[in-house]
């Protein structure tokens, strides 16, 4: 029984590390398919001593032409606000962004359609998949912010967090960045999010994107995350993880192993009188052989079975 | 004895010796014993503790090989036999009743009486077919059932012959069945295997203290110092081939 136990527990633990390894890493690989491939984030933050609001309002679409390597190119303006809608209220980021930013993170409208740059001035916003649930909100519905009322033209498909990206998309309000100006007086854009083309080599990109912007932007510190190599190193962590768990399941099936062997040694001492009576009632030697195999057999499967079942079910 | 042929030798033991060795001093147990058992016999083997009847009893069982002789079993020269070979007599030719009963305690009634046959290949419902018989006999059918640890020690007794019995046997070594019962239920298993000698013609070999139910076997042996001395001539004054 204790063999059982042991050899269950043994093929569970196994079990169980592979698919946590192994989920863990298609996480991984999930997160990069869905950010895209050539996806790079600047952050803005001021350094200390420096006033005011960011000295960064360039022409974002003249970017794309300087560096040629660049396809979309989505700044982003992040405000917490309180809004409410038909009497209930909830937290959420508003975020001030371009027409750009639903081809860079992969946004579909589920309802409605997305922001363009038709809608710069106006009052319109899309809503996260997360907020219009919450607020039961409807295309057209007329949302509550700071003495403004603004209206829902999108609601967003689900999206699942990324955490490489600044942006919760199903916790966000989103309207045009110069409409962010009436929640803040004077708003700074705290991250650039960036579409390389296909064939661009990214940390090239990345160090021409940081020295121009480090130049449009003094007063400001600017990080360019690359998220390939982010993930990349990601991935190969998964791999040493991956290895160390083969590892300790090996083990733990040698330890398995020698508790099975154990059990049957100690089950043929304790059974003496049950194989001389077997061998007095013309067993021979194989069919005690195959007694003891059998049983050995069968501790081992069950155990094994019950063990994966309880790994696939813990994992 | 009923439809038994007379001077068919069941059982002929020519000189045999057995000894072991215990730290490195040969003891010799057995010392040329010579011995013959026709088919239907009744026989009761006496002797006091460590005179060497369990190593008889284990010779005549082929449990055990003797040292030099030759042990003839059903005319068959066990000396040349292999294990497998003698694992196959045992199971054909001998029934065992033993003092602890020694029934399987995780089998049922059932399976522990099927399973001399299942060793000899039976198919399995035809063996518990034939179990089912032999509980009939016993008067246990009812119980098939039952663990042997529910039944009581004659029951489990009664249960031992069936076992040694299902597998038709020309001859049912018992070891002291009667040691571990009280009088009464020991003189019942008693009239049992003597109902089996007389009715089946099945030989029967048995060691015991008691010499009451010594006496009621045809032939009394009793072993001292490793000889063995045949006590009286056989009451039902068949002739003794000794």
């Amino acid at each position: 029984m204790f063999a059982l136990l042991g050899i269950a527990v043994g093929c569970a633990a196994v079990t169980a590390l592979l698919n946590i390894g192994h989920s863990a890493a298609n996480e991984a690989t999930d997160t990069f398919k869905r950010l895209g491939t050539n996806t790079l984030v600047v952050s803005f933050s001021p350094l200390s001593g420096s006033v005011g609001p960011s000295a960064v309002a360039p022409d974002w679409k003249a970017l794309t032409v300087e560096l040629t390597e660049i396809e979309y190119v989505a700044p982003v303006v992040m405000h917490s606000a309180r809004i409410r809608h038909a009497g209930r209220d909830t937290d959420v980021s508003i975020v001030g962004t371009t027409q750009d930013l639903a081809p860079v993170m992969g946004l579909r409208a589920d309802r409605g359609h997305l922001l363009s740059d038709f809608d710069r001035c106006s009052t319109y916003v899309v809503v996260g998949a997360g907020v219009a649930r919450g607020l039961a909100l409807e295309l057209g519905s007329r949302l509550q912010v700071a003495g403004y009322l603004l209206e829902v033209i999108g609601i967003l498909a689900n999206q699942p967090f990324n955490p490489l990206l600044p942006v919760d998309v199903d916790e966000s309000v989103f309207l045009p960045i110069e409409g962010i100006r009436r929640m803040r007086p004077a708003p700074g854009i705290g991250n650039v999010i960036v579409q390389a083309h296909d064939t661009a080599d990214l940390a090239q990109t990345a160090s021409t994107l940081k020295r121009y912007l480090d130049h449009a932007s003094r007063g400001y510190q600017v990080d360019v995350q690359v998220p390939r190599q982010l993930l990349e190193a990601l991935s190969r962590q998964a791999n040493t993880f991956a290895y160390l768990l083969a590892g300790v399941g090996g083990i733990a099936l040698l330890v398995g192993g020698v508790g099975v062997m154990n059990v049957m040694l100690m089950g043929v001492r304790e059974r003496r009188r049950e194989i001389g009576v077997r061998m007095a009632l013309g067993a021979r030697a194989s069919d005690i052989r195959n007694l003891f195999l059998a049983e050995a057999a069968g501790l081992c499967l069950s155990g094994s079975t019950l063990g994966a079942i309880g790994g696939l079910l813990f994992a | 004895m009923a439809g038994i042929s007379e001077g068919l030798i069941l059982i002929e033991l020519d000189r045999v010796c057995q000894s072991y060795y215990r730290n490195g001093i040969q003891q010799q147990i057995l010392q040329e014993v010579s011995l013959s058992v026709a088919r239907g016999e009744s026989c009761a083997i006496v002797g006091s503790s460590g005179s060497g009847k369990s190593t008889l009893l284990n010779i005549l069982g082929l449990l055990d090989r003797p040292l030099s002789g030759r042990f003839l079993l059903d005319g068959v020269d066990i000396s040349h036999s292999t294990a497998d070979a003698c694992a196959d007599l045992r199971n054909r030719l001998i029934g065992f009743v033993f003092q602890g009963f020694n029934l399987l305690p995780r089998l049922s009634v059932l399976d522990n009486v099927a399973l001399p046959l299942l060793y000899r290949g039976c198919p399995r419902v035809e063996a518990r077919q034939r179990a089912i018989c032999q509980l009939e006999r016993i008067g246990l059918a009812e119980r098939f059932a039952y663990r042997p640890t529910e039944l009581s020690g004659g029951q489990c007794q009664r249960v031992a012959i069936a076992r040694a019995l299902v597998g038709e046997p020309a001859l049912i070594l018992a070891d002291e069945p009667t040691g571990n019962l009280d009088n009464t239920t020991a003189q019942d298993i008693m009239d049992l295997l003597l109902q089996l000698n007389e009715c089946d013609g099945v030989t029967l070999v048995m060691v015991t203290h008691d010499k009451g139910l010594a006496s009621q076997l045809g032939r009394q042996l009793l072993v001292r110092d490793g000889r063995v001395v045949e006590l009286e001539l056989c009451r039902q004054g068949a002739t003794s081939n000794a």
